[in-house]
């Protein structure tokens, strides 16, 4: 990866934007998760299993899981009218496919699982925030899967393959390629495509989206014992030094009899022999191996050794002076659950794939668009059929003329002047337009002798229609370098 | 011991598809096997036992088991059965002949002079699998209908800790707040006490061993915590 500043917001080609992710947001839902990716502000609550309704949708094998994605009226520039479209319906889809295969369905036979992901704000790669909201609340729910899942789009902007486009990348840009992976398993859930890729453009990107979804599952797992984490340590350390101030005097000798590690040995040890009743015994009584949160490691020694022989005479007299309650059958019958999920049925571990049915979801970034830009006579989506269809007219001639708004980097904008002044094509909407149009021009003028030379993947079927693509490539290469003398 | 390595503390937090173990064990609940490793399942802790591994939830909704007493709410009620809401993905259903000793003929009786739409009922869980609904039976001593107090719901994963090894956690309640309570396996618990200021100490305590439920050293903590508010 270049070091050059291209992109809107100055990010590197492979730098993400920011990513919170927060757990547990809601008290209503079974498990829920807040993500913010950039601008994108998504709310996923998972609720099930639970009965299905309607019942005739129920699988005798299987629980059914549900994601319905839906973005509220304000989530984009205009309005978006609260009837579902057909994109959300899209991803709806493709989201409940993807989860699917990593949810241990057949643990819950005739049952639901509901998502609901809701887009508070969306701007660009708005379903795989999705996708890491519903991964990590549904991991909250307590839902049995095989693993976690993260997502994250990549695709070709400015030529150049680059991660996690943001709206305007998005809608310029002319390839988009979300992918929802989970590293665990080793295992692609979701791979969409739209534009097109030359099969070392596909590569980067896809190897691109990979290392990063890595990083974005290491944030879901944080943020899932995040809670957990912090309640134990609130407690520990109030407890820690509270026997600190009690027993200051003795500590120094326990110490050295019994350092810190001596504490779990012995009480594994016991273990072995008892019931399995015991181990809720065990468990009052063992200190935990913690990563120590406020008080130096000696301190916290001192105090667990300490605290082992406090607690150790106490334990026989629980277990003997208790009288078995009308409840105590539960303690034991409860131990193990009900169904041991040892085999992983070999359907589920095989990555979902856009069936062919589903329209492109090309059609669904142009409705997108039509949606958030305001004068969208342009859009990228719109970009390659122009090139391919018209030669005299790259652009539109109904395009609305505009200085370059907002320049980031001064470098691109003089770039940018400079193209202005020595052709003038009419200029659109955005910040690259000329420079996209005087690019476009060059590729279709290079397409002309050998239309079918790049490479189309396309969400039907990834076919690869390759017979002369290097010698293109090159080509194409060369021009854009000469663009770039220029 | 046969297997191999374990790759995390016992009672440390894991979160699904992480490895726990290599090697070879046998599987108690929470965790799959996938070529040599163990991955988990759930978000939860991890616990080994001799040979045996597995990861208990902090979160999850009821499943039902046969054995299990649980608390139900009667949601429906037809010629010769009750349809219960047990809180798991199905609707359990109680027969009026599980219900009831007595001789009932549906011409002439009528069910809900049994039990009321509404109603909560303490039953027991007879028969479930996974092609049929459960199957409820009230007429064991101790079950049936529950009358005063108040239901309060928690979740079904931290039932066990609530109840304690032998009952010694809802015990040390009921004798601190002087209350009675009866958890069921599904996460609903009734409270009765003499007065609403105990039965809300009681539902207290409950809330502070759900929150702490994966931090050893609970009872001490929660006999701390009635002794100094009662």
């Amino acid at each position: 990866m270049s070091e050059e500043i291209f992109r809107l917001d100055g990010r590197k080609a492979n730098e993400m934007r920011n990513l919170e992710i927060k757990v547990g947001v809601l008290e209503q839902a079974d498990g829920s998760a807040k993500v913010i990716l950039g601008k994108n502000i998504v709310l996923a609550a998972v609720n099930g299993p639970r009965e299905l309704h309607p019942k005739h949708l129920a699988l005798s094998q299987k629980a059914t899981v549900r994601v319905t994605y839906k973005m509220l009226p304000f989530s984009v520039e205009n309005r978006k009218h609260p009837v579902p479209s057909r994109r959300e319906k899209e991803i709806s889809k493709v989201l409940s496919e993807a989860f699917e295969s990593v949810v241990l369905t057949h643990l819950f036979p005739r049952s639901a699982i509901d998502v609901q992901v809701q887009m508070i704000q969306a701007d660009g790669g708005s379903r795989t925030a999705a996708a890491i909201a519903t991964s990590a609340a549904l991991a909250d729910a307590g839902i049995p899967m095989r693993g976690l899942i993260g997502g994250i789009a990549s695709g070709i902007y400015e030529e150049k393959c680059v991660l996690d486009l943001s709206g305007i990348e998005d809608n310029v840009g002319t390839g988009d390629c979300p992918i929802l992976y989970a590293p665990s398993l080793d295992e692609v859930s979701l791979l969409q495509l739209d534009g097109k890729f030359t099969p070392e453009q596909f590569k980067t990107c896809f190897n691109m989206s990979i290392e990063a979804i890595k990083g974005i599952v290491e944030k879901q797992k944080d943020a899932l014992v995040e809670k957990y984490v912090k309640i134990r340590d609130e407690i520990l350390s109030h407890e820690i030094g509270h026997e600190e101030v009690t027993s200051i005097e003795e500590v120094s000798d326990v110490t050295e009899a019994k350092p810190h590690t001596t504490t779990q040995e012995e009480i594994l040890v016991e273990e072995i022999p008892m019931e399995t009743e015991t181990e809720e015994e065990i468990l009052e009584i063992e200190e935990e191996p913690l990563p120590e949160p406020t008080v130096s490691p000696q301190s916290l020694e001192s105090a667990s050794a300490e605290k082992h022989d406090v607690f150790e005479p106490a334990r026989p007299l629980i277990i003997k002076n208790e009288e078995p309650k009308e409840e105590s059958q539960v303690s034991t019958d409860n131990l193990e659950s009900p169904v041991e999920p040892q085999s992983v049925s070999s359907e589920s571990s095989s990555p979902v794939f856009i069936p062919p049915d589903i329209s492109t979801p090309q059609m669904a970034e142009e409705q997108e668009m039509a949606e958030e830009q305001e004068v969208s006579e342009t859009t990228s989506s719109e970009e390659p059929e122009i090139a391919v269809g018209t030669e005299e007219k790259p652009i539109p001639a109904d395009a609305i003329e505009e200085e370059p708004l907002k320049p980031v980097s001064e470098i691109i904008y003089e770039k940018n002047k400079e193209l202005e002044k020595k052709e003038q094509p009419p200029a659109r909407r955005g910040f690259f337009s000329s420079r996209m149009a005087e690019l476009l021009k060059k590729q279709y003028v290079s397409e002309q002798k050998e239309d079918e030379e790049t490479l189309e993947v396309t969400v039907e079927e990834e076919d690869e229609e390759t017979p002369n693509k290097n010698k293109s490539d090159i080509e194409r290469d060369l021009e854009f370098l000469d663009y770039l003398d220029d | 011991m046969k297997g191999i390595s374990i790759l995390v503390e016992e009672k440390d937090l894991v979160v699904p598809g992480q490895v726990v173990a290599e090697g070879n064990y046998s599987i108690d609940s929470g965790i799959y096997k996938q070529g040599n490793k163990y991955f988990s399942e759930y978000v939860g802790t991890f616990w080994k036992n001799g040979n045996k591994i597995s990861v208990r939830p902090l979160k999850g909704r009821y499943y039902p088991k046969v054995g299990d007493m649980v608390i139900g709410l009667v949601e429906d009620v037809a010629l010769t059965s009750f349809t219960v809401d047990i809180g798991g993905p199905y609707p359990a259903i109680l027969l009026v002949s599980n219900a009831t000793d007595a001789q009932f003929d549906p011409i002439k009786d009528d069910a809900r002079k049994i039990f009321k739409t509404g109603d909560a009922i303490r039953a027991e869980i007879i028969s479930f699998d996974r092609t049929r609904d459960p199957q409820l039976n009230t007429k064991k001593e101790g079950l049936g209908k529950l009358v005063g107090g108040r239901i309060i719901e928690v979740n079904p994963m931290h039932v066990r800790r609530i109840i304690g090894r032998n009952g010694s956690m809802i015990s040390l309640i009921k004798e601190k707040t002087e209350t009675k309570i009866i958890v069921g396996h599904n996460g609903r618990i009734w409270i009765r006490g003499e007065d609403l200021k105990k039965e809300l100490l009681a539902t207290e305590a409950i809330d502070k061993i759900v929150r702490e439920a994966h931090v050893s050293g609970l009872t001490d903590r929660v006999a701390e915590f009635l002794t100094e508010r009662s």
